[in-house]
């Protein structure tokens, strides 16, 4: 389960990182080779940290799939919160305040998850970038 | 001697020739202007002076070294011959104080702070010295492209390369554009410049190389080619101007 989630997320982690590249201005790694940067440099100083920005909405978009299919696991017997909250309640016959619990959880590593996603927009934002 | 001796260059492609034996000098101080009709090889001429472009053949010199032979350091090259592109192509994650040092620190290895003192010396030339904490995102047309200049002052190149420096500006950016060039050019700043704009040729450039289907076509003063009347290629450029 845990293989075949992260080849999935890779591919489209891969596709995220694809179009974060393309959306890099080409007259910029030109300028950057006219004044004599290599291309390693280029890479370095003028696409990573812009890619790096880009990517951001993606790869948290990715993260949270990856986390709202994770109680899939339990269909091939993988004991998470799912499956365990699944045995308590058959047990307690609780159900509701068990599955509460459990939603509350989810909502919480959301929220938490989202306050750092804006946080990290905050500080790595381009000032401006977003009215061009 | 002159400082770049162009003889014979030519760049093809597969399917086509972009320059068909370019040749021209310039001298040190001397701001020359290339002008001709869309795809006649302006820009390629350009791009293969600093090595952007490979030429297929031909010779270049610069400063008295053959910069076409193998084994030429080209980055070495590039880092003496500022470039300025007509879309300004500023770094736009980085402020205008560190896209104007980002070379200096990188590349001339010199201190943060004297790194900075030299590129607000140089926005103080351009006039942005009060937007060095802005980001590109925030600059007009104009101010881009006066950070773009400044960028390339900051390295202390040999000449300055404009690669039709005002055609993506509207007419006020234009004579604000014009009028800093201008002052480079009265201050002797070695320049070579591809445009179209007339103005622009007119107020920075000693002598125009007027380039047609790869070629050169003539190369005299601006007003000189403007009185060339009977020249049907030259009259057809510049539109009865003259």
């Amino acid at each position: 389960m845990m293989l075949s989630l992260g080849l999935i997320s890779g591919a489209y982690l891969s596709e995220v990182f694809r179009g974060s590249l393309a959306a890099i201005n080409p007259n910029e790694v030109l300028a950057a080779q006219s004044m004599g940067f290599s291309r390693l440099a280029t890479l370095r100083l003028i696409k990573l940290p812009q890619m790096a920005r880009f990517a951001v909405p993606g790869m948290v978009n990715e993260l949270t799939t990856v986390l709202k299919f994770s109680p899939f696991a339990y269909t091939v017997g993988i004991p998470e919160i799912t499956k365990q909250a699944m045995a308590l309640v058959a047990t307690t016959m609780r159900g509701i305040e068990i599955y509460a619990a459990i939603g509350l959880l989810y909502f919480g590593i959301y929220r938490l998850l989202l306050a750092a996603v804006r946080l990290i927009e905050k500080r790595y934002s381009i000032p401006g970038f977003a009215q061009e | 001697m002159a400082l770049l001796e162009v003889k014979n260059l030519v760049k093809s492609y597969t399917d086509r020739t972009v320059l068909d034996g370019v040749s021209f000098e310039l001298e040190e101080g001397e701001a020359k202007v290339v002008m001709g009709p869309s795809g006649c090889g302006k820009s390629t001429l350009l791009r293969c002076l600093n090595r952007l472009i490979e030429p297929t053949s031909g010779t270049i010199l610069f400063d008295g070294q053959d910069v076409t032979r193998p084994g030429v350091d080209v980055r070495e090259l590039r880092s003496r011959i500022g470039f300025v592109f007509q879309n300004f192509a500023l770094y736009r994650h980085m402020s205008v104080l560190d896209n104007v040092a980002l070379a200096l620190r990188r590349l001339k290895k010199l201190p943060r702070k004297e790194a900075e003192e030299r590129a607000v010396h140089e926005l103080h030339r351009m006039e942005m010295a009060d937007k060095r904490d802005a980001y590109p995102a925030a600059l007009s047309g104009g101010q881009s492209q006066r950070v773009a200049i400044a960028r390339a002052l900051a390295m202390d190149p040999k000449v300055l390369f404009f690669d039709e420096p005002t055609s993506a500006l509207d007419p006020i950016m234009v004579r604000e554009v014009v009028t800093l060039i201008n002052r480079l050019y009265l201050d002797n700043v070695t320049i070579l410049c591809v445009t179209h704009d007339l103005g622009l040729a007119k107020h920075i450039s000693d002598r125009v190389v007027f380039l047609d289907r790869g070629k050169v076509y003539a190369e005299d003063r601006i007003e000189h080619l403007l009185a060339r009347d009977a020249d049907p290629v030259i009259d057809e450029f510049f539109g009865g101007e003259g």
